[in-house]
């Protein structure tokens, strides 16, 4: 198998003009000669075009190949394509081979130059003021998929359903010494196991929508008696969450067990025929809030359960969605070393068949909402929020609503109100962030 | 699929393309490379360099590269293939033994060509083409300053260039001019400037009549009745396929090993790639010899692909090459013009650096710079991309660098793009 590894993205023909910061930084880094870096500033006004371009860290380098003194090698452990100065004869082949731009000569020294990721912490990224530059940690997220799969294969849940993906995700960077708590919804399928194939090999308590955190606080509790400190992870559905069982989820969390709380958000009660539940969006149309008549699907806005969760001044709160597997997977982490209360992840999961959405959009879904501001990427530790992820220019609404057929009633006015409420509530995250910031500043002064 | 056995005869730049790529496909087949050579496989390529000192013999050998080591091939050194019997799928040593193979590749290279000029033998005939010649070089040039070259292509520079930094005296004959195949005039004079300023001389225009003298002291017969004298020779006047032992087999053979798209020869199981090859010319589909280090590479990955049953198909060779000398860069990439192609280029005397692009239709055919700031990997994505240009030559030929690189990075989105629909 092919191995994945960081790539240092640059995003497409975004940069400000006349600007080459990241050129700038890695010279002053690397080379200190003008002219030679491991990035390269492209203007071309005539066309506005502005970007930056670097070597990809191909996985059968050609500059690899042509090389005649064998100086260049690609790393099995980072994957970074380096050069060996004392080897290099300064030929130039490599950058007559290389077709991406990736591979720089320094006339000074005679020798060939590239991006080596300044080892795995890239100058550039830091110098580039819009933030353009990242590097993509796909390496970890592979890392992850290889991982033995907590459950065996077969699963009654609807096609396009995206709970299978997340579910084997979640217990791959959760690992296997993990308690798992499943309740009513569809998230349980794959834990309780629904055919004679679907089977879990991490122990699985079933509970009651009404109990979950109630059992988890038991559980956890009893290990401790024993002398044990379990790894107890609720996955359970919004209704469970937002509705049901929100009472004893809000106790544990103010009681501070030490539980990871995983709520998979698909709005609504799908598994029984897609009735509306807290977390519905507003003007969704479900089984229970149609379109026809007076009903313009629900009429309510949802709850916005993780900043319910945050309000409770816990160590850790998180949003989430599958088509950011890194980012979910950082959050995993971070929940999982916590030891003084209780983690809440919020992850956003799309329903194709409550939706009305086509199957292979379930991703596109994932990523359109976190593009729109639908679903923003943030954390909270103990109330001290951040955005995980940001979206420079955020997608007009209608980019995810025009994705399924739940929306499917909404004219320009209903994308308008939809719109508002998106803002009202990124405003208000964005708010948060900026109080943070300030207060940080502050305390920085003082 | 059991475990096969690949033959590779040769262990040059084609020779572990192919084996690399049989590796990545098929990690328990037998690969075995089989060099005439004595030596562990390493490029020739670098061999100017050894001359300059800019880097020694022990940092020659490939296969101490631990990229390599992993590739787990057997070497057979300074062992000779003397026929091939396709029937029972069989190659026969100069010793006589015999060794079955799977496949077998034909990746044998090239070996000089030498001239038909009289008392040639008298001076014994050096070229520079192989670790031996180099070390042969080496000796005769033992308390001497001062050696004429007779060529002007690629490998004729690069030496030219070695023995200057070196600080030899050196003297070039030149048929024509140097670097024809690949440069205009205005560029090649550019170039003859740079060589003479570091006190090279040159001959351009001139042919060796005779050589008298041994190989210590040579007398050089040259057309329009000039005579000159120099410690040692070397003739760099191109190579041609060594398909010699494959006489009788069978194989299908023009100037080289004649392959189809996928490197295979008219024979089953039987492949050809690198110098000895007559592989599919990217612009007009029709066989020819490409014996350049990119194009060894990527047949020699396409044969190692199609050896190892994967589908492959070579797009065919581009004439590319590029020289740095005395901090300057001369590269070329694609054709350089004919009749129904639209030429932009640097034009008028005097000129310290120069371009050329060249179009056909929408397309970009050719590209050759020297002393401009661009990256010349990425003409060679236009070329080879076919990517359409538009209306903005007049752009790329202005601001080289920017255009091509946009052009380039626009079309890797495009396809990326598309590749996600």
């Amino acid at each position: 198998m092919q191995s994945f590894y960081d790539v240092l993205q640059v995003e497409y023909n975004r940069c400000p003009p006349d600007c080459s910061a990241c050129e700038a930084a890695c010279v002053k880094e690397r080379t200190g000669e003008k002219i030679c870096a491991g990035i390269t500033a492209i203007h071309l006004p005539e066309v506005e075009f502005h970007t930056a371009m670097r070597c990809n860290q191909c996985s059968d380098p050609v500059c690899l190949a042509i090389c005649p003194t064998g100086a260049i090698t690609k790393s099995k452990d980072d994957g970074i394509v380096r050069i060996n100065e004392a080897m290099c004869v300064g030929c130039g082949l490599c950058t007559l081979a290389c077709p991406y731009g990736g591979m720089n000569y320094n006339f000074n020294t005679q020798k060939a130059f590239k991006c080596d990721l300044c080892d795995g912490e890239p100058t550039c990224i830091d110098a580039c003021p819009l933030g353009l530059l990242s590097l993509l940690k796909s390496r970890n997220v592979m890392r992850y998929m290889r991982a033995e799969d907590a459950f065996s294969q077969g699963v009654p849940n609807c096609l396009g359903c995206p709970v299978e993906l997340s579910l084997r995700f979640t217990l791959k960077v959760l690992g296997h010494d993990t308690f798992m708590f499943a309740s009513q919804g569809c998230t349980i399928f794959l834990m309780r196991g629904a055919s004679l194939q679907a089977i879990s090999k991490v122990p699985t308590t079933i509970c009651m929508m009404t109990n979950v955190a109630s059992t988890m606080t038991g559980l956890k509790r009893y290990y401790r008696h024993l002398g044990q400190d379990v790894k107890c992870v609720a996955f359970v559905g919004d209704g469970a969450t937002v509705d049901i069982g929100l009472q004893p989820l809000s106790g544990a969390a103010e009681r501070g067990e030490n539980l990871i709380y995983i709520c998979c958000d698909n709005e609504g009660y799908q598994a029984t025929g897609n009735q509306r539940s807290g977390s519905t969006s507003f003007m969704g149309k479900t089984a229970t809030s149609p379109v026809g008549g007076k009903w313009r699907g629900k009429p309510q806005p949802p709850k916005y359960m993780p900043l319910i969760m945050a309000a409770h001044n816990i160590p850790y709160v998180a949003t989430a969605t599958i088509s950011h597997p890194e980012d979910y997977a950082r959050k995993l982490t971070k929940a999982m070393a916590v030891k003084d209360g209780l983690s809440y992840i919020h992850l956003f999961s799309p329903c194709p068949t409550g939706w009305r959405a086509r199957t292979e959009d379930t991703i596109e879904i994932c990523r359109l909402a976190v593009e729109t501001n639908y679903w923003p990427l943030w954390e909270a530790e103990y109330s001290r929020f951040r955005f995980t992820y940001q979206v420079d220019k955020p997608k007009p609404i209608g980019e995810f609503t025009k994705t399924m057929g739940r929306f499917s009633h909404l004219d320009d006015e209903g994308r308008g109100e939809l719109q508002r409420l998106v803002n009202e509530r990124f405003n208000l995250i964005e708010s948060l962030i900026r109080m943070n910031e300030s207060e940080q500043q502050l305390d920085k002064r003082g | 699929m059991a475990p096969r056995k690949h033959l590779i005869i040769g262990a040059g730049t084609a020779a572990l393309a192919a084996a690399r790529k049989i590796r990545s496909v098929s990690p328990e087949d037998e690969i075995k490379l089989i060099t005439k050579e004595d030596f562990p496989p390493y490029c020739v390529a670098a061999l100017p360099y050894l001359i300059s000192g800019r880097i020694q013999e022990s940092g020659l050998w490939l296969v101490e590269n631990d990229h390599l080591r992993e590739l787990r091939f057997s070497l057979a050194r300074g062992e000779e293939v003397t026929e091939i019997n396709p029937d029972k799928k069989q190659i026969m040593y100069d010793t006589g033994e015999r060794e079955r193979y799977d496949t077998l590749l034909i990746a044998s290279g090239s070996h000089p060509v030498k001239p038909d000029i009289k008392g040639v033998d008298k001076c014994d005939f050096l070229p520079f083409h192989t670790l031996g010649d180099f070390r042969r070089l080496q000796q005769r040039l033992t308390g001497k300053r001062d050696i004429t070259i007779y060529g002007g292509g690629l490998v004729a520079i690069e030496l030219a260039i070695a023995l200057l930094e070196a600080g030899y005296r050196v003297t070039l004959i030149v048929r024509s001019r140097i670097l024809r195949q690949y440069f205009d005039p205005e560029a090649s004079d550019i170039m003859r400037d740079i060589l003479s300023g570091k006190s090279a001389q040159l001959y351009e225009g001139y042919t060796i009549e005779e050589l008298k003298g041994n190989k210590n002291k040579v007398e050089l017969a040259l057309s329009h009745s000039t005579v000159l004298d120099t410690e040692a020779i070397v003739i760099c006047l191109g190579v041609k396929p060594s398909v010699a032992f494959l006489a009788d087999s069978g194989i299908a053979l023009h100037d080289g090993v004649l392959v189809d798209r996928a490197m295979r020869t008219n024979i089953n199981h039987i492949y050809a790639a690198g110098d000895v090859a007559e592989a599919p010319d990217f612009f007009t589909g029709t066989p020819g010899l490409s014996p350049i280090l990119p194009s060894a590479i990527s047949q020699g990955k396409i044969a190692g692909r199609t050896m190892a049953d994967e589908e492959a198909v070579y797009e065919g060779w581009v004439p590319m090459n590029i020289v740095h000398f005395f901090g300057h860069r001369a590269f070329s990439v694609g054709r350089m013009a004919n009749d129904d192609t639209r030429v932009l280029q640097t034009i008028g005397q005097g000129q310290k650096n120069f371009k050329k692009l060249v179009f056909q239709g929408d397309s970009l055919i050719g590209a050759s710079f020297l002393d401009v700031d661009v990256f010349p990997g990425v003409f060679q994505y236009l070329i080879r991309n076919r990517v359409p240009i538009g209306p903005h030559a007049e752009l790329l030929f202005e601001k080289p660098k920017e255009t091509s690189s946009w052009l380039m990075l626009k079309t890797e989105k495009e396809e990326s793009m598309s590749l996600e629909e």
